[in-house]
């Protein structure tokens, strides 16, 4: 039984890991298409007088997708902040625990989000929402499917880690990182 | 059952604290406490707690997509995909022998020459725990090599960590501007100052401490091999790439959002310049992210927090609670000073501006610069990095040197100096808040 659950948990570890991993990646060019876009816009409006219509617009409304896309792989890869005064030394099952509780919320928060956006999503599906004004808008109803949809990936995120984190969690000590105090020095 | 808001506020702010302080991610810890303070202030005090799930709902929904819907808010993966292009083409060590050679034979020269090497790394990649560990693994076997005391040398490199933090371009500058709906621009400016005055104490100390005993930095006489071609490119690259974002500010050629985006840019040529491949590169995008996504997410959960703090009548409480007690303006300010130094014995920086800000910052606005405020403030937060016994530099610069007998004490005990000294300017800037809102005031 032993072998088949872990086998059953590598499974779905690894569809989730791949999973956020990609979403990271196409978060990551995003971002640099930005930074890309951003330059060709200063560069055009300084010296050829010609900007990238179009680039406050484009830029504003891509954060939020840049943030979403990198959440699932944040959450995954425990590299959210805490604090570890309490942390530090409660010992493996008690972390174990905390880290439990703490993914709990998440997930319940993730919830949240996604329940509460799921109204605006859907109006923003029939009226085709737009954004900004003049020369260039940006069709935004993507961007609030794409919130509502990391925001479930997350749910089940956070689930898989509270499942970690109680089963298992001598495997997932080692986020505590280089700000634990050493023994001894004190 | 019969509860008040205020009542609410303080058990929503007090379950907050809790759960940070016993290890729950503080972004969840704030987006959770906002949910649920939500409910029970609109479903709790009447009873209709299904009308309290729906606003609450529709509050953090809001907030998820509205919130970060503003230019002002890519400054911060813009600025981190600048920081991991510079940490990871190796430049921080060319800047280190840069400008260690640059100093020939000042007293306690490998230290000063930590301190400024450790301030540009700082600034321009925007976060002290970074710098801190780069520097522990570049100059601190370096200073020992050469027969630098122990302690003196650990010191120099917490010190001068958090130097970079009011130096721009700094990240806790982005989000202090953020958080306080301050010109972040202004901001950027006016750490240019004090920034200089707090490096110039820093190296004043060490040359002084060197001339006074010079056992704790015996004089380095040779200058090591000759510094190579690509060395004093990368160096200059740097300090180009600094130019280049904060003269496009100050000269108003572009924003800060551009500048992180022209940054960035530049970045990426630099770390060509320094051989890294493609590979090398998209690493460097997908790692930016893993420092930029926390501290985002932080910004939004932090929000869902301050628009239930509003809605359950912060501003009135704490308005009253300070007028009730009669403090005085030097009382609140000495209030928040060890606020500060308390929370930063246990949080990182961002989170206690995101936590203390919307707090302090309107508490404060009658009688003290906003702007001289916010470098103030990042002064005293960054000095509790380096206070005991949790201070979060000092960890970790133990975390990164490779030296195993380094003991936690000793870094504290080298970093005291640098302590008094950030103090020193913070009761500056206090008495004459002119020494960080003068240059703002004749620039723009």
């Amino acid at each position: 039984m032993g072998t088949s659950a872990l086998n059953r948990d590598n499974w779905i570890e690894q569809t989730v890991g791949v999973f956020s991993r990609g979403l990271n990646i196409l978060s990551a060019v995003w971002l640099g298409s930005i930074a890309i876009l951003i330059l060709c816009d200063v560069v055009g409006r300084e010296f050829f007088q010609s900007p990238v219509y179009g680039t406050n617009e484009i830029v504003s409304n891509s954060v939020v997708s840049i943030l979403f896309l990198q959440l699932p792989l944040t959450i995954l890869t425990r590299s959210s902040l805490r604090t570890t005064i309490f942390y530090g030394v409660a010992g493996t099952r008690g972390r174990g625990f905390i880290d439990a509780v703490s993914y709990f919320l998440a997930g319940l928060l993730f919830l949240a989000i996604a329940v509460g956006s799921w109204p605006n999503m859907v109006e923003a599906w029939e009226i085709l929402e737009q954004e900004g004004s003049g020369i260039i808008t940006i069709p935004v109803y993507p961007i609030r499917t794409l919130v509502v949809f990391v925001s479930f990936v997350g749910v089940i995120v956070s689930g898989l880690l509270v499942y970690q984190s109680l089963r298992k969690p001598e495997l997932y000590e080692e986020s505590i990182a280089a700000s634990e105090p050493n023994e001894g020095d004190a | 059952m019969v509860i008040d808001q205020t009542t609410i506020l303080l058990l929503m702010f007090g379950l907050m604290l809790v759960g940070i302080l016993a290890g729950i991610h503080i972004a969840f810890a704030f987006g959770f406490t906002a949910f649920l303070g939500n409910v029970i202030l609109f479903g709790g005090i009447d009873g209709e707690w299904s009308e309290g799930y729906d606003i609450a709902m529709s509050g953090v929904g809001s907030v998820a997509y509205e919130y970060l819907r503003s230019e002002v808010f890519a400054t911060i993966p813009l600025f981190m995909l600048l920081g991991d292009f510079v940490s990871k083409s190796g430049a921080a060590r060319d800047l280190y022998n840069l400008i260690n050679h640059g100093l020939k034979s000042i007293p306690g020269r490998l230290a000063v020459a930590t301190v400024a090497g450790n301030a540009v790394f700082a600034a321009v990649t925007g976060v002290s725990i970074a710098a801190a560990a780069a520097f522990s693994r570049i100059a601190y076997p370096e200073m020992r090599h050469h027969g630098y005391n122990k302690t003196f040398a650990l010191g120099s490199v917490a010190g001068s960590a958090c130097l970079g933090m009011i130096i721009p371009p700094s990240v806790l500058l982005i989000v202090w501007g953020i958080i306080a709906e301050k010109s972040i621009a202004q901001l950027f400016i006016a750490g240019a100052i004090p920034g200089l005055i707090l490096a110039f104490f820093f190296m004043t100390y060490i040359g002084v401490m060197a001339t006074l005993k010079p056992e704790l930095a015996p004089a380095v006489r040779e200058d090591g091999p000759p510094l190579t071609i690509p060395e004093i490119a990368s160096g200059f690259g740097i300090g180009g790439l600094i130019l280049l974002v904060l003269g496009g500010i100050w000269g108003g050629w572009f924003t800060p959002t551009e500048a992180g985006g022209v940054g960035a840019a530049g970045a990426v040529i630099l770390g060509v310049l320094k051989g890294m491949g493609l590979k090398d590169l998209g690493r460097a995008i997908v790692d930016s992210g893993k420092t930029g996504a926390p501290i985002m997410f932080l910004l939004l959960t932090a929000n869902m927090f301050a628009k239930f703090m509003e809605a359950a009548g912060m501003s009135e409480m704490i308005r009253d609670t300070f007028s009730n007690n009669n403090m005085g303006e030097i009382g609140i300010i000495v209030v928040i000073i060890l606020i500060w130094l308390l929370l930063g014995m246990i949080l990182d920086s961002i989170s206690i501006i995101l936590i203390t800000v919307p707090i302090f910052a309107p508490l404060t606005e009658g009688f003290f610069d906003p702007i001289a405020f916010g470098i103030f403030g990042i002064l005293v937060i960054e000095a509790g990095l380096l206070t005991p016994p949790f201070g979060l530099l000092v960890y970790t610069v133990k975390g990164s040197v490779a030296d195993k007998s380094v003991t936690l004490s000793e870094i504290f005990k080298g970093s005291v100096p640098y302590w008094i000294l950030m103090l020193i300017l913070m009761l500056m800037i206090w008495m004459y808040p002119e020494i960080a809102t003068w240059l703002p005031s004749q620039m723009l």
